[in-house]
């Protein structure tokens, strides 16, 4: 025979007890080949069997005996290599010939795997190791995988397990594993069950398992254990979160700023690292707390209010706010270094109190950080007494955006509630000097 | 509250505009689980109510509108209100305390009234008559 010998060709070699080749080890196929052009003598004389006619095939990179030839009826007497070791193969998930295997005497005592599930297939005249076969140890009384249905495969030109196929008649209550789900693998050609598949639980609660797509094998997995909470919860704004692509993961992550104010509202699941995906899961069965509910200030508490200035606090944690009262409404924008230092607040906090953020959600102010973000079509007339600032439009997208962020800035500030001003523009005309005293 | 009869703001603002906008600020503050309060705006009072945790007055006791916000005080609700009377600054007279804590067209008890100064700064005093200044930058 001349040709790129191939595996196949290798073992039918080997079977008619032909003359070795220099093995390569191939990494892809797990096993050894002999070398691209070698020739291998053989004994035609001693040859059991007919000339199959090998077939090139560009896809697996080897050649395959062609299907329609026909194996001479060969003689077993003569049979020398029939018992290769078969080495289990994890990735596949079934057995390869041993890369650098020995040849086993027939009627070897030592010899380990003769009870391996062997599939005719009619198509190339012989057997093959059955998919998923256990070697060791098998009870034979209670063989499980004789019964797969085997598909032809176009592609490889012989017949693999269907990859849905039920075994007849098996032993249900020990089933574990009888829906591995199949993912076509482009590097072998054919498909393999998905790693690590969970059994499908029939009246499961997991229905909604959230898929996470996994750069490593090239397709989604299910969040290991992810739970789908119903919530009811309708003020949910998820369509408002950034997405920011992530060249590590291969997919989007919600921006950490979203990520942050949304933490203030919803309890953290823990997160455990899945070193299989490289990523973190929520914990498994991790329940999804019930929202905080706002800060509900009580009827008759005592308040000051302040947006002339700043509060003074550099006096050291000893010096205690005046007046003692358990609330201080203070500007946002003021008191935190224009929504980027929370320590104020926080100094407030340790004080005991609790802080209301002011900013006008209903005007244009020209001096406040976000003021640039404003259009024109956002902007109405001036507030007499009150030089540039100018009621806003308040059904505006940009305006809701611009007072949205604001609110979320308090979130980060640490602020307990805010106090958005202005928001009765249908008033309207709004000045300065009070309209009259009582008393 | 400063009110005028008509509404020249130029952008036709009506009430459902508020109402409305008051929803929205409020579930923005939910989702960042912030509590919000409805600044002034009497007439829409019943709408927001249920979306918010707290009022802020100005001037119900001058303007005779404290009952539109009685509401919030019978939900659990406080409302914290402000009036400004003329010599705001240093202590009012007690006439004027006691006319600004009392209330006019309603009894307000259970408001939580600061007399303060128009600006807001750091002067206040309290219906039992303690005055306090809250010191603050320059």
């Amino acid at each position: 025979m001349r040709s790129s010998p191939s595996a196949l060709a290798l073992g039918l070699m080997a079977a008619a007890g032909l003359t070795q080749a220099t093995m390569i080890p191939n990494a892809a196929l797990g096993f050894s080949l002999p070398a691209k052009g070698e020739t291998i003598a053989r004994d035609s004389q001693a040859r059991p069997y007919g000339k199959r006619t090998m077939i090139p095939n560009a896809e697996l990179g080897f050649t395959l005996p062609q299907p329609e030839s026909k194996v001479v009826e060969r003689d077993n007497s003569e049979r020398k290599y029939e018992k290769r070791t078969m080495i289990p193969n994890a990735k596949l998930g079934f057995t390869l010939p041993e890369p650098e295997s020995k040849v086993v005497e027939r009627g070897d005592p030592g010899a380990k795997y003769e009870k391996k599930t062997m599939i005719p297939n009619a198509e190339l005249g012989f057997t093959l190791p059955a998919a998923e076969a256990k070697v060791s140890k098998r009870d034979d009384g209670v063989r499980k995988y004789e019964k797969r249905t085997m598909i032809p495969n176009a592609q490889l030109g012989f017949e693999l397990p269907a990859a849905e196929s039920k075994v007849v008649e098996r032993d249900n209550s020990e089933r574990k594993y009888e829906r591995r789900t199949m993912i076509p693998n482009s590097e072998l050609g054919f498909e393999l069950p998905v790693p690590e598949t969970k059994r499908e639980i029939p009246g499961s609660r997991y229905e909604k398992r959230t898929m996470i797509p996994n750069a490593e094998l090239g397709f989604t997995l299910p969040a290991a254990e992810a739970k789908v909470i119903e919530r009811g919860d309708t003020v949910r704004k998820y369509e408002k979160r950034t997405m920011i692509p992530n060249a590590e993961l291969g997919f989007n992550l919600p921006s950490d700023p979203k990520l942050a104010s949304r933490s203030a509202a919803w309890q953290r699941r823990t997160m455990i690292t899945n070193s299989e995906l490289h990523f973190t899961l929520p914990q498994a069965g991790a329940q999804v707390e019930a929202r905080a509910a706002p800060w509900q200030p009580a009827v008759g508490a005592s308040w000051q209010i302040v947006l002339s200035n700043s509060l003074e606090l550099n006096n050291g944690a000893a010096s205690a706010v005046a007046p003692g009262v358990d609330i201080y409404d203070i500007d946002l924008f003021d008191n935190t270094a224009q929504g980027t230092d929370g320590s104020r607040i926080a100094a407030l906090h340790a004080q005991g109190k609790r802080v209301i953020c002011y900013f006008s959600a209903g005007t244009y102010e020209p001096n406040r950080p976000d003021s640039s973000k404003f259009t024109s079509a956002d902007l109405g007339k001036e507030l007499p007494d009150w030089p540039g600032e100018k009621w806003l439009k308040l059904s505006s997208a940009n305006v809701r955006s611009i007072m949205s962020n604001r609110i979320a800035i308090a979130s980060q500030m640490g602020c307990d509630g805010v106090d958005p001003d202005n928001v009765d523009g249908y008033v309207s005309l709004r000045h300065s000097a009070p309209m009259r005293d009582v008393g | 509250m400063y009110f005028s009869q008509d509404n020249n703001n130029s952008l036709n603002l009506e009430e459902s505009d508020s109402i409305d906008f008051m929803k929205f600020l409020a579930a923005e503050a939910a989702s960042n689980n912030l509590a919000i309060g409805l600044k002034n705006a009497g007439s829409i009072v019943e709408e927001v109510l249920p979306y918010v945790q707290f009022s802020v007055n100005e001037e119900c006791v001058a303007n005779k509108e404290c009952a539109d916000f009685q509401a919030f005080i019978d939900a659990g609700k406080p409302v914290f209100h402000i009036e400004y009377p003329s010599g705001a600054g240093k202590p009012v007279s007690s006439k004027a305390l006691k006319a600004n804590c009392e209330g006019s067209d309603i009894k307000i008890p259970k408001f939580s009234t600061v007399i303060k100064t128009l600006d807001l700064d750091g002067w206040v005093e309290y219906c039992d008559g303690t005055t306090a200044t809250t010191a603050v930058e320059a």
